[in-house]
């Protein structure tokens, strides 16, 4: 029987809530800042060219292909790996280094289910929501962007996005959103809990974590871009 | 006592079909043969030891890493060379990691840094395992029991405050708290007057084991009547007040064992002469 006491779900929810707040809310003004910037860097420099051929229509391809597609999940990634990944590494390192692992293990928690699986859920519920915000945001400034670089109106923007736009975007933002969530959780709650006990290993741990999920999160990217794009 | 281990299956299956309760045991810990290695280095060649409930027992060791190392194993945490280990009457011997999480919930640890979470507050600390061990339903209780047990252990005034506020006696006490929180039917200390000063220490044991104050008499929220294994590096004076056995432990053999109160009939001056000088085995 399905019993809330053995899993200890009275009091894991608001372990669950807390690291979407850590990794969802706080994250929101620096990923708005990296969106708007790296948004309007990439459709200024394309309309700057484009306008001159007069094939400004070719910023819906470039809007879903490199943000949509590549950039908005990656870009995201990276904010959160090094918001989150870092923080889970050093704090469950730091955990196992002042035997707070052990001691929830004399009190019959299992560290699995108190200290890794909310940070599992808060981490990749977060990275799904941020990386739709990603997109949200690169949405509002590419309009602004090209607006302020060759007057185009906020009709003919969204047309030639929503022109390229296809469902199986809709699917691989998700998709990567989940991956990247679930790497950039158990990587370095992974590299955390094995630290062998001293403080000079904390460091260690998180350098590690950080590459890891960097190479990973670039790895999955471009393997699921191969299996739904070419 | 004579009693043969039973195996975890068949104590579960009692426990679970309802023809035992979880706590039968007079006896709540026990272990026979017990041998621990650490480093190479012989911890223990071989030790039988039983706790009963209401009774105080001390295991004193040479050195600090077996003072932390047997109790963690005689509770599961950590692994033995061999031996037999039984809590509350359930053998942990080839028991599955999520038993031994089970087994545990009745047992009170107390460590010898305290063993705080650092991000919680000193009342979370206290609450933790009692939140997460209780059903939705019931947890409305659990704030109301762990305000008196704050009350008790004089911390309401930290109790808002996290870990890094407060000093190591402070801290052991809030770990005691945290100890007691679930009534365990046993109760093990692991050094705990490490750390601490003298007065510090005496007001922890008086804490612990000594009789309830009169305005606490009828509604003490310390568990009732638990067995107590207190884990020491060498002798302290303010444990003899409590202690009804002692076992001492020199060169991971049993060198003595008893009533503390027999050191005088055996003529030496002090119980510390045990532990410092060889010529006193």
């Amino acid at each position: 029987m399905f019993r809330l006491r053995s899993l200890g779900i009275g009091y894991t929810w608001r372990v669950i809530l807390n690291q979407v707040k850590f990794t969802g809310l706080h994250a929101l003004p620096f990923l708005t800042f990296v969106s708007a910037v790296s948004t309007a860097l990439i459709i200024i420099q394309v309309l700057n060219q484009a306008s001159k051929v007069g094939f400004e229509a070719i910023i819906g391809t470039v809007f879903v292909a490199a943000l949509v597609r590549e950039l908005g999940p990656l870009l995201t990634a990276v904010v959160v790996i090094g918001r989150s990944g870092t923080a889970i590494a050093a704090e469950l390192s730091t955990n196992r280094v002042w035997e707070e692992i052990t001691a929830l293990e004399t009190m019959g928690i299992d560290p699995l289910h108190y200290v890794v699986f909310p940070r599992f859920v808060g981490v990749t519920l977060a990275t799904m929501c941020l990386v739709v915000y990603f997109d949200v945001v690169a949405l509002i400034f590419g309009y602004v962007s090209a607006r302020l670089t060759t007057g185009m109106t906020a009709g003919t923007y969204l047309g030639y996005i929503i022109d390229q736009f296809t469902m199986t975007d809709f699917y691989v933002t998700g998709l990567k959103g989940f991956l990247f969530g679930t790497i950039i959780s158990l990587l370095p709650a992974f590299h955390g809990l094995v630290v062998p006990g001293a403080p000079t290993d904390v460091p260690k741990a998180t350098t590690r974590a950080v590459v890891e999920c960097l190479a990973l999160v670039f790895l999955v990217s471009g393997i699921v871009s191969v299996l739904f794009y070419y | 006592m004579d009693v043969p281990m039973v195996t975890q299956a068949e104590r579960f299956d009692e426990v679970r079909d309802g023809e035992a309760s979880p706590h039968p045991a007079e006896v709540v810990l026990r272990c026979q043969g017990l041998r621990v290695r650490h480093n190479e280095e012989i911890i223990l060649v071989g030790l039988d030891l039983e706790v009963s409930r209401g009774e105080v027992v001390v295991l004193v060791v040479e050195s600090e890493w077996a003072a932390r190392l047997i109790p963690r194993i005689l509770i599961g945490v950590e692994s033995a060379e061999g031996g037999e280990i039984e809590i509350n009457g359930i053998s942990i011997l080839g028991l599955s990691e999520h038993r031994k999480l089970q087994l545990r919930r009745d047992v009170g640890y107390l460590f010898h840094n305290s063993g705080l979470i650092h991000n919680l507050t000193v009342w979370y600390n206290v609450a933790l395992p009692a939140l997460y061990h209780t059903r939705f339903k019931d947890i409305e209780g659990v704030g109301e029991h762990v305000n008196v047990l704050i009350d008790r252990c004089g911390l309401s005034r930290w109790s808002s405050l996290r870990p890094a506020a407060l000093d190591e006696s402070t801290c052991k006490k809030v770990a005691l708290a945290r100890a007691w929180v679930m009534s365990p039917a046993l109760l093990v200390l692991e050094d705990p007057l490490m750390n601490i000063d003298t007065g510090s220490g005496s007001d922890l044991l008086d804490l612990a084991f000594g009789p309830s104050p009169p305005e606490w008499e009828d509604r003490d929220p310390r568990p009732p009547n638990p067995g107590v294994l207190i884990a020491s590096q060498g002798l302290h004076e303010g444990l003899f007040r409590y202690v009804d056995r002692m076992i001492i432990i020199k060169e991971g053999e049993v060198a003595f064992t008893g009533d503390p109160k027999e050191f005088d009939r055996r003529g030496k001056t002090h119980p510390g002469d045990l532990i410092n000088t060889r010529e006193a085995f």
